[in-house]
């Protein structure tokens, strides 16, 4: 067997996967509509922080040499175009990199930390259904 | 270099930089050993027991960024590449950005190496297996790279600058660096990563000051100095002196950037350091601290460049070291009169010197890890306890192939090294890690197929590169086998490496079972509940 072959044989053919026995309802991410919700918010911030850095980044480097000669032309006190451009893009990294951690704190941890909650009281729940007794 | 700086002269002074070197070793040694005095299973030596504050892994995650390469190579590029350097180095700083993106996910899956976090997405052996070879890929020729650099740079610093010495250093430098790992887990090296950000930091911002004073402040005539010996400022403040203007030329500079900002993000010491938080908000936290501290650095370091082209001259740079090294070193020893009898030469030697062992170290113990842990641990599923000398082997065995490999490429240019190491990081770990944590669709083919086709295709491409033959700066100068025209592949590799996962993925869809993991790995970099 070659380490670029699966371990075992594809999924079978049809509409529906077969069921798997070791499925977990209680992880199910997609099952109720906080967790859609957390999932969103977390992609949204997370894009945004790349999409600005990307395109700040992109536009620096770009234009620097579709600039050409241009780019060390003297702004204002001994700052050229392209040392503007590039401390942009530095500053971009900065500024994105504190508001994305503020976001994150103020939009994203309270909701996380909520379904984290909530997923600790099912487990313990579906544990104590089980067993008869609490979760370690 | 001032005579009462060099450690042949045999002067009086108390302060020299082999002295400084020797306090050094003893304070990292001592603290190495308090750190490593707790570390009683793998969870401690290679986590610290995930006990690490938001701001002291801030600080050890800034000294991860800054690699001894990063402290001497870019200030020498800016000197002599003027655009074209402090674009390199801009993109460089920008890395944190990429693993500010992935820090919470990463350390909310609650896995330390890369072959675990893959491991979580898929049933077998083989993505620990592909994991752990990836990032032996990606550590060795890394830590070789570092190994040569830092014997170069403490043979100059105490002296002795003959081929002979620097390989003493190398050797003796690796030695004790690989000690210190031994001993100092992720405790000992978390606290020389933080020492060490905080005296690169200083050493690097005192520096500037008495540089910038030099100059009297004024950074039109900076400027005008530096680009004196570089066709004045309209040729050296514009795209075009490192790479040329040619197509070629410019594809080379961005695939430069991209390599930088991409695979810097993603090397496997940060990515332990990230598993090694407290929890999934202090990893963020301490990555926004990182990205601040780490752009401030490099900041600095365009303005030492500058300075450095300004005040020791470019001719004076390439005659010394034509890529330019030691234009740190050489700055501070043409500042040395102003900062007072040598001592800024000192603390910049001993930041030299400190820097090396640190980054060492965290690229020795992130290997060993996955040698260890992935490799070892994880396949031949033994106990814990037997986890933990193991991994203390597998330290010394990465420390000695390092040191062994940098013995026997002295001499030779090890650009394609360091190239090679860091492309592959941009191609096979980045889509990985990003397709593992966050795309439910990528399967066990999928994962492979990226990261031993990214892995193959890198060899390949750097293989028929310039930076190995048919150049003056190639491994094999007098040959020339190259069609590949790029020194720097991962404007391809890249691409290829995300090509590569979706359309393994694609092809071998996933599994129910790897989907539920999927669901599982979901959860956990949303709620860091398993």
């Amino acid at each position: 067997m070659s380490l670029f072959e699966p371990g075992y044989p594809p999924p079978p053919a049809g509409p529906d996967p077969v069921p798997d026995p070791a499925f977990d309802p209680v992880v199910d991410p997609h099952r109720g509509p906080d967790r859609i919700q957390l999932r969103r918010t977390a992609r949204r911030l997370r894009h945004r922080l790349l999409a600005v850095n990307a395109a700040v980044g992109l536009t620096a480097l770009l234009l620097g040499p579709a600039l050409g000669g241009t780019t060390a032309t003297t702004v204002w006190g001994g700052w050229t175009v392209g040392m503007l451009l590039l401390a942009a893009q530095a500053a971009t990294a900065v500024v994105s990199a504190v508001r994305y951690d503020r976001a994150c704190t103020a939009q994203l941890d309270p909701r996380a930390a909520a379904l984290a909650a909530a997923l600790h009281r099912e487990a313990n729940a579906l544990h104590r259904e089980a067993t008869g007794r609490a979760r370690p | 270099m001032t005579d009462t700086l060099l450690l042949a002269d045999g002067g009086s002074a108390l302060v020299t930089p082999l002295t400084s070197f020797l306090v050094v070793i003893c304070i990292g040694f001592l603290l190495c050993l308090a750190a490593g005095m707790g570390n009683e299973t793998v969870a401690d030596y290679y986590a610290a027991e995930r006990s690490l504050s938001a701001t002291r892994n801030a600080l050890a995650l800034c000294g991860d960024f800054i690699p001894a390469t990063a402290l001497l190579t870019p200030i020498g590029s800016v000197a002599l590449s003027g655009y074209d350097g402090m674009a390199t180095t801009v993109s460089a700083s920008v890395a944190t950005v990429v693993l500010l993106a992935l820090a919470q996910p990463l350390r909310n899956t609650g896995r330390l190496t890369l072959g675990s976090v893959l491991a979580a997405r898929t049933a077998g052996r083989a993505a620990r297996i592909a994991g752990a070879v990836v990032t032996v890929a990606v550590c060795l020729p890394l830590t070789v790279v570092q190994l040569v650099v830092a014997g170069d740079a403490i043979a100059y610093v105490v002296g002795y600058r003959t081929p002979g010495a620097a390989l003493v250093c190398t050797v003796l430098s690796g030695l004790l660096i690989t000690t210190f790992a031994v001993f100092g887990g992720m405790r000992g090296t978390s606290t020389i990563q933080a020492g060490k950000a905080l005296l690169v930091l200083g050493v690097v911002v005192a520096v500037a000051a008495v540089a910038a004073s030099a100059l009297h402040w004024d950074l039109a005539a900076l400027l005008t100095r530096a680009s004196a010996d570089r066709g004045g400022t309209g040729s050296f403040l514009a795209p075009g002196l490192h790479f040329g203007t040619g197509t070629t030329g410019r594809l080379d500079q961005f695939s430069l950037c991209l390599t930088l900002s991409l695979g810097a993000s993603v090397l496997p010491p940060l990515l332990m350091r990230v598993g090694a938080s407290a929890h999934g908000r202090a990893a963020r936290r301490a990555v926004r601290h990182a990205t601040v501290l780490t752009t401030l650095y490099y900041g600095v370091v365009v303005l030492l460049g500058l300075a450095a082209g300004g005040i020791v001259g470019v001719d004076a740079i390439t005659a010394d070291d034509p890529r330019g090294n030691s234009a740190l070193l050489l700055l501070t020893d043409a500042l040395s009169p102003r900062a007072g009898s040598g001592f800024l030469f000192t603390a910049v030697a001993c930041a030299v010197f400190v820097t090396s062992l640190a980054s060492v170290a965290g690229l020795v113990l992130a290997g060993a890890a996955a040698l260890s842990h992935d490799l070892y641990a994880g396949t031949a599923r033994v106990r814990a306890p037997r986890e933990l000398p193991v991994a203390q082997g597998a330290v010394v065995l990465l420390g000695l192939l390092g040191i062994l490999t940098a013995v026997l490429l002295r001499g030779w240019s090890i650009l394609f090294l360091a190239a090679f190491a860091t492309a592959v990081a941009a191609s096979a770990i980045l889509p990985a890690l990003v397709y593992a944590l966050f795309w439910p669709g990528f399967s066990r083919t999928g994962m492979l197929w990226t990261l031993y086709g990214s892995l193959a295709c890198c060899l390949l491409l750097q293989t028929f590169s310039p930076t190995v033959s048919g150049q003056p700066y190639s491994l094999l100068p007098g040959t020339d086998f190259h069609w590949f025209p790029l020194q720097n592949i991962a404007l391809v590799t890249v691409p290829a490496g995300f090509l590569l996962g979706w359309a393994g993925s694609r092809l071998r869809p996933p599994t129910p079972t790897e989907r539920t993991a999927a669901a599982r790995t979901e959860t956990a970099v949303l709620t860091a509940v398993d």
